[in-house]
C-alpha cells in the first residue's frame, strides 16, 4: 500500500468507526426512549380503549338486569293470577330487545299449593313469542344452574355461558335473581340475553393493525373472541394446557379473580410476541382483555430505525466518500511531494516540485518545500565554493606546514662526525598547524647552540610567529654570545607592532662541550629535565623572564648547569604534559618525570620516541590537541 | 350385456351367483315395494349404536373404529347415533331406536331390574372414575370430615357408587342433585362435588383451580372399585345376532387400541364429532380424558380381561344396588351377562 | 568556560569558571574588551574557579595587562590555583601582573 492510500485508509476506518459508533449508540438510545414512550403510550391508550368496552359492555347487561330484579319485587311483593303473569313475562319478552326470554319460576307448591312446578317462560322465535311452560316433571328446573345456584346462594347470578338449545351456535347467559315471600325463597326471575351482540361487538376492537379483544367467563372460557372456533370450545386455561405454557394459566387466574394488568403474553393466534391488557367486567365477573401484537405494536418504531438506520448508512458511505476525497487531495499533493523530495534528497535540486497555490497547509507545505530546495540549491552552491576555497586554504596549510617543518633540521644523526654529542628530536604536529619550534647548531666547534619554543595560540598565525622566531634565532646567533643577549634581543625584535600579543616561550641553550656546562636563559618555558648519567634527575626550575614577544622592557637572566658525558638533557613543550586522555586528565610533569625515571636509556633517540610512545598510550583514542615536541641532546 | 353378465357368472361360479341374485332381489323388494317409511329405521343390517353420553373422548374407541372401518373389517355396518341427555341410552334400546347402546353398569344392572330385556355383551372400562373433590381451603382432608357438609351428586345416574361409599363410612351430608356441570361447585354452592376422574374433574382444573388446592378422594381407594362402561343389547337382539354382538365388541375394542395408539388423529375425529353435535370442546380436555380412558381401560393387565365383565365384579356391583334399594332383587349374572367368558 | 561579571565601585570583578583555552579564550576576549570600554576602570580577575590555562588564554590576559598599562587602568588577578600558579611562575609572567591570593585582598588595594 502506498503511504498516501494508507493515511486514506487509516482516515476512513477512523472516521467510519467513529461515526458509526456514534450513531449506534444515538440509535440505541433513540429506540429505548421511543419505545418506553410507545409502551407508555398504548397502555395509556388500551386502558381507555378498554374502559369504554367495560362501560358499554355492561350498560347492556345492566340494562338487562334490571327486568328481573323489577319482576323479582313485583312477584316478590303481590299475588298475582298465572293469566297475569304469562301476560306480563310476555309483555317483557316483547318490549325489551336485548333480551331473548323470560321465566319466573316458583318453588315448589309456592305458586299453587297442589302444584309443585310453576315455570312460565318466554321466548323469542324469529318474529313471534312464544310460551313454554317449564314446569315438568321430566325437565326438573329445580336441579338446572340458572335456578339452582342463585337458589343456592340467595344472589342474582349471572350464568356460564351456554349454546342455545335451539341450536346455531348463538352463545346465550342467563341472569337469575331469586324473589321472597314473606322472607322466604319464593322462586327465581330470568332472563336469557343473546351474546351475539357482544361477540360482534368484540370482533369489531381492533387496536393497531393486528391487536384484539376478547372475553372470558368466570370460569375462564372464552365466550367472545375474533376466531369462533375459539369461543365456547376454550378456556383460557385449556389454551395454556394446549399450549403449555403455565404463564398463560396465571394471566387467566388473575383475570377471574377480577384484576387488571398490563403484561407480556403470547399470542394465541398470531404466532409472536404479544402484551395482554385485561379489566374486569364486574357486573358479571366476566373478564374483557386486549391482546396486541408486539410486532405492530414497534411496527412505527421499527419503521422509524429502519429509515434511520438507511439515513445513517447513506450518510456514513457520503462521509467515507468525502474522506476518501479529501484525504485524495490532501495525499496525492503529498505523494509528489515526497517523490519530489527523494529526489532532491539524492542532490537533483532542479526536480520540478508540483504546482500547488492553495493557502491551506499542503499549500504551505509545497511553498515552503519550494523554498527549501532553492535554498538548498544556494546553499549547496556556497558550500561548494566554500569548500574549494577552504580546500585551497587546506592545502596551502599543508604547504605552511612542510615548510614550516622543513625549517628545522630533520636528519639524525645531525652530526654525524661527532662522536662527543648526539641529538635527537621529535614534532608531532597536531592537526592544526601549530607553533612549536626547536633548533640545534654549532656556533663554532665547541659551542652547540640549542632552543625549543611554543608560540602561544594555534594555526597560521602561530606558525608565522614560529617561522620568525626561527630565523630571527638563526640570524642573532652568529657567533658567540650570552644566551640571556640573544633572548633579549629576540624579544625586541618580537616586541614591535605586536598587538595581538603573540608570545613565544622559549628554552635557549649554549653548550659548552670542552667545559661540560650548559650556559641557558628560560623565557617562560617548561623546565627542561637533566637525566645525569647516574640516573638522578634534575630540573632546571628556572625561569628568567617572560616569553618572548610579552614584555619588551623584559630584562632576562641565565643560568647554568654542568653538562657531563653521559648526561642527557631533554626538552619538551607542553604538548606532552598537557596531553589529555579521553577523560581529559592531564599526562602532567610527574608522569614525565616518573617516565624518565624509570630505565636507563640508550641514548637520545631512545628516550625521544619511547616518551613519544608513553604519551601516545595515556591518550589512546582522544585526539591530540597541540604539538608534541621533544628535543634530547646526550653528551658523551 | 347384463344376460352376457348372467351367463357368464352363472358358468363360472354357479353356486355363489345364486345366492347374490337372491339377496339382490329381496332388497330391492324392501325398497320399492313394501315399507317405504321404515327404509331408514329398519336397514336389517345396519346397526345403530348409541353412546351413553354427549360425544367426548369417553367414546374415542368406537369412533375410530367406525372412521378407520374396523367395523366394515367385521363386516358390520355400524351407524352411531347422536347421543346426549336427551337420548336416554337404556330407553332407546328398549323403543328399537338403537341396537346396541354403551352404558354405566350400575345403570345397566337398574334397567335390567325394572324389565328392559337387556344384556351386557362386553365390559370396556375395568376401573371406577367417580372421585369426590373439595377446595383446600374447605379443610376436608379425609372422608370422616365429609360429615355435615354438603355434598354436589348427579341427580340421575352414576350416583349409586358415591352414595354406597357415604353409607359405607356412615357419612350423614346433604346431598344436593346436580344436573351436570361444576358451577354450583365453582361458586361455593357446595363443600363436596362428585366428579368423573376424566371429565368433571379436569373442567374444574381448567376453571382456574390448581390441582394442588383440591383434595380429591377416589371411590377406587375406598374398596369401591368397580367397572363402568360396558356394551349392552336386548336380549332378543343377541338371541337372533349373537356373531353380530361379538363383532362389534371386538371391532370396538380393536378401535379403542387404535384410538390409544393415534392420540392426535382420534382426537381430531373426536373433536370434530363434537362440533358438529354444538358440543363446546376442546384438544386440552378431550386429550386429558383419552389419556385417563387409557388409564382405566388397560389398569387390568391381563389381555384376556379386555373386555370382560369378571363376575366378582358383577356380584358386588349387584349386591351394593340391592343393599341400597336401587334394584328389587338381585340380577343372575347368566341371564345379565353375554360376553367373553 | 563560565564567565561572570560583577561591579564593586569602580572596579570590575570578572570570575572565570572552568578551562580558558583554544575555545574559549575568545569568550574572554570578547567580555574584557567590552569592560575596558565601560566606564569601570579596574579590573579585577577572580581565577579562584579556573581549572586550566592555556597559552592561547595567557596571551588575552598578556594583551589586556598591555592594554591596562597603556591606559594607566590596573588590571588584578586574584585566586591562583596551584597548577596556574605553576603554568605563571614557569612561563615568568608573575612577575609582570600583580596577583594576589584573595579577592578581598585584591580589592584591598584597588
Amino acid at each position: 500500500m502506498q503511504p498516501g492510500k494508507k493515511l486514506a485508509f487509516k482516515l476512513v476506518l477512523s472516521v467510519s468507526f467513529v461515526t458509526a459508533t456514534i450513531f449506534l449508540v444515538m440509535l440505541a438510545y433513540n429506540y429505548r426512549i421511543s419505545r418506553k414512550l410507545l409502551d407508555e403510550n398504548i397502555r395509556e391508550n388500551v386502558s381507555h380503549i378498554t374502559r369504554y368496552a367495560v362501560n358499554r359492555i355492561e350498560g347492556v347487561l345492566i340494562s338487562a338486569m334490571t327486568i328481573p330484579e323489577n319482576l323479582a319485587v313485583l312477584v316478590g311483593d303481590f299475588n298475582y293470577t298465572e293469566a297475569e303473569i304469562r301476560q306480563f313475562l310476555k309483555k317483557v319478552v316483547q318490549h325489551n330487545d336485548e333480551i331473548t326470554g323470560s321465566c319466573l319460576a316458583f318453588e315448589p307448591y309456592a305458586f299453587d299449593p297442589d302444584e309443585k312446578y310453576f315455570a312460565p317462560y318466554y321466548y323469542k322465535a324469529g318474529d313471534s313469542v312464544r310460551y313454554e311452560n317449564l314446569g315438568t316433571g321430566e325437565y326438573n328446573y329445580f336441579f338446572w344452574d340458572w335456578y339452582q345456584i342463585p337458589a343456592r346462594l340467595n344472589t342474582p347470578v349471572w350464568s356460564e355461558p351456554y349454546f342455545d338449545e335451539g341450536g346455531a351456535n348463538v352463545v346465550m347467559t342467563t341472569y337469575s335473581v331469586p324473589f321472597y315471600k314473606d322472607g322466604d325463597l319464593a322462586g327465581i326471575a330470568t332472563v336469557d340475553v343473546s351474546l351475539e351482540w357482544l361477540k360482534a361487538y368484540i370482533s369489531r376492537i381492533k387496536i393497531l393493525e393486528t391487536g384484539y379483544a376478547f372475553v372470558i367467563s368466570r370460569n375462564g372460557r372464552i365466550i367472545s373472541h375474533p376466531a369462533d372456533s375459539l369461543i365456547m370450545n376454550e378456556s383460557i386455561f385449556s389454551l395454556a394446557e394446549e399450549n403449555n405454557d403455565p404463564e398463560i394459566r396465571k394471566a387467566g387466574k388473575a383475570m377471574i379473580r377480577g384484576e387488571s394488568d398490563y403484561i407480556p403474553f403470547p399470542s394465541l393466534i398470531l404466532d409472536e410476541k404479544a402484551y395482554l391488557y385485561y379489566r374486569p367486567l364486574p357486573a358479571t365477573g366476566w373478564s374483557l382483555a386486549v391482546v396486541l401484537s408486539e410486532e405492530a405494536l414497534l411496527a412505527d418504531l421499527h419503521r422509524l430505525n429502519r429509515d434511520l438506520l438507511i439515513i445513517g448508512i447513506a450518510g456514513i458511505f457520503l462521509l467515507v466518500l468525502s474522506v476518501v476525497v479529501i484525504s485524495n487531495r490532501i495525499t496525492h499533493p503529498l505523494r509528489k511531494l515526497a517523490s519530489a523530495t527523494v529526489r532532491i534528497g539524492r542532490g537533483n535540486f532542479d526536480v520540478e516540485l508540483p504546482v500547488n497555490r492553495s493557502d491551506d497547509e499542503i499549500g504551505q507545505l509545497n511553498a515552503s518545500i519550494c523554498r527549501m530546495q532553492q535554498e538548498l540549491k544556494t546553499y549547496v552552491e556556497n558550500l561548494r565554493t566554500a569548500t574549494a576555497a577552504r580546500e585551497k586554504i587546506e592545502s596551502e596549510l599543508k604547504i605552511a606546514r612542510d615548510i614550516q617543518q622543513g625549517i628545522i633540521p630533520k636528519i639524525f644523526p645531525p652530526f654525524p662526525d661527532r662522536k662527543d654529542l648526539d641529538v635527537y628530536a621529535v614534532l608531532e604536529p597536531a592537526r592544526d598547524v601549530g607553533g612549536d619550534l626547536y633548533d640545534f647548531f654549532f656556533i663554532d666547534d665547541r659551542h652547540l647552540c640549542f632552543a625549543i619554543g611554543d608560540v602561544s595560540g594555534k594555526g597560521i598565525p602561530a606558525s608565522l610567529m614560529m617561522a620568525i622566531t626561527r630565523t630571527l634565532l638563526r640570524a642573532r646567533v652568529t657567533r658567540l654570545e650570552r644566551p640571556e643577549t640573544i633572548v633579549a634581543l629576540m624579544n625586541r625584535e618580537l616586541c614591535r607592532d605586536n598587538d595581538k600579543a603573540m608570545f613565544v616561550t622559549m628554552f635557549l641553550g649554549i653548550i659548552d662541550l670542552d667545559s661540560g656546562t650548559i650556559s641557558y636563559c628560560n623565557a617562560g618555558h617548561n623546565y627542561p629535565c637533566l637525566v645525569r648519567k647516574g640516573k638522578a634527575l634534575e630540573k632546571l626550575d628556572q625561569t628568567h623572564g617572560t616569553p618572548l614577544g610579552s614584555f619588551e622592557k623584559m630584562s632576562y637572566g641565565s643560568g647554568s648547569v654542568r653538562f657531563c658525558a653521559g648526561d642527557l638533557l631533554v626538552l619538551y613543550t607542553d604538548g606532552v604534559t598537557e596531553a589529555m586522555d579521553i577523560n581529559d586528565a592531564l599526562y602532567g610533569e610527574e608522569r614525565l618525570v616518573r617516565f624518565l625515571k624509570s630505565k636507563s636509556f640508550e641514548g637520545p633517540e631512545e628516550v625521544t620516541l619511547s616518551l613519544v610512545e608513553d604519551v601516545r598510550e595515556f591518550s589512546g583514542l582522544a585526539e591530540q590537541s597541540d604539538d608534541i615536541t621533544i628535543l634530547a641532546i646526550q653528551h658523551q | 350385456m347384463a344376460v352376457a353378465f348372467g351367463i357368464d357368472v352363472i358358468i363360472d361360479n354357479f353356486g355363489k351367483s345364486r345366492k347374490t341374485m337372491k339377496k339382490l332381489c329381496r332388497i330391492c323388494m324392501l325398497c320399492m315395494v313394501f315399507f317405504q317409511p321404515f327404509f331408514a329405521t329398519a336397514q336389517e343390517d345396519t346397526l345403530r349404536f348409541l353412546p351413553h353420553w354427549l360425544p367426548q373422548a369417553q367414546f374415542a374407541g368406537f369412533y375410530m373404529a367406525c372412521e378407520k372401518g374396523i367395523y366394515e373389517n367385521y363386516d358390520l355396518i355400524v351407524d352411531i347415533l347422536k347421543s346426549g341427555p336427551k337420548y336416554p341410552p337404556a330407553e332407546m334400546l328398549a323403543s328399537g331406536e338403537a341396537e346396541i347402546i354403551s352404558n354405566f353398569l350400575t345403570d345397566g344392572i337398574i334397567a335390567f331390574d325394572e324389565g328392559i330385556p337387556l344384556v351386557c355383551i362386553g365390559q370396556i372400562s375395568q376401573r371406577s372414575a367417580i372421585m369426590f373433590i373439595s377446595k383446600k381451603e374447605r379443610r376436608i382432608s379425609h372422608i370422616g370430615d365429609f360429615e355435615g357438609k354438603t355434598i354436589g351428586i348427579w341427580r340421575s345416574g352414576f350416583r349409586e357408587l358415591p352414595l354406597a361409599l357415604l353409607r359405607q363410612e356412615g357419612i350423614d351430608a346433604k346431598i344436593v342433585p346436580i344436573t351436570g356441570t361444576v358451577n354450583l361447585f365453582l361458586m361455593d354452592g357446595v363443600d363436596i362435588m362428585c366428579v368423573m376422574w376424566y371429565n368433571e374433574y379436569h373442567q374444574v382444573l381448567n376453571s382456574g383451580i390448581d390441582a394442588g388446592d383440591l383434595d380429591a378422594f377416589f371411590l377406587a381407594d375406598h374398596h369401591l372399585d368397580y367397572p363402568e362402561d360396558g356394551l349392552y343389547c336386548l336380549k332378543e337382539y343377541y338371541d337372533q345376532n349373537p356373531l353380530q354382538c361379538r363383532k362389534f365388541l371386538q371391532a370396538s375394542l380393536e378401535g379403542w387400541a387404535y384410538a390409544f395408539d393415534h392420540k392426535d388423529e382420534a382426537l381430531e375425529v373426536v373433536i370434530e364429532i363434537m362440533r358438529a353435535s354444538n358440543v363446546p370442546a376442546n384438544i386440552a380436555h378431550q386429550k386429558w380424558m383419552l389419556d385417563r380412558m387409557e388409564d382405566l381401560f388397560m389398569s387390568d393387565s391381563l389381555e384376556s380381561n379386555r373386555g370382560r365383565l369378571k363376575p366378582e365384579d358383577f356380584h358386588n356391583v349387584n349386591a351394593l344396588l340391592h343393599e341400597s334399594g336401587a334394584i328389587r332383587e338381585k340380577v343372575p349374572l347368566e341371564e345379565f351377562y353375554y360376553g367373553p367368558e | 568556560m563560565k564567565i561572570t561579571e560583577q561591579q564593586e565601585g569602580k572596579t570590575c570583578i570578572i570570575a572565570l569558571n572552568g578551562r580558558l583555552d583554544t575555545n574559549t579564550y575568545t569568550a574572554l576576549e570578547k567580555k574584557l574588551g567590552e569592560a575596558f570600554e565601560n566606564d569601570a576602570v579596574h579590573i579585577l580577575l577572580d581565577l579562584s574557579d579556573l581549572m586550566y590555562v592555556s597559552s592561547s588564554g595567557l596571551r588575552v590576559l598578556l594583551m589586556y595587562l598591555k592594554r591596562s598599562m597603556a591606559e594607566e587602568r590596573k588590571f588584578i588577578l586574584c585566586g591562583l590555583r596551584e597548577n596556574i600558579r605553576e603554568i605563571f611562575d614557569i612561563s615568568g609572567f608573575t612577575s609582570i601582573f600583580e596577583i594576589y591570593s584573595t579577592r578581598g585582598e585584591a580589592l584591598k588595594k584597588m
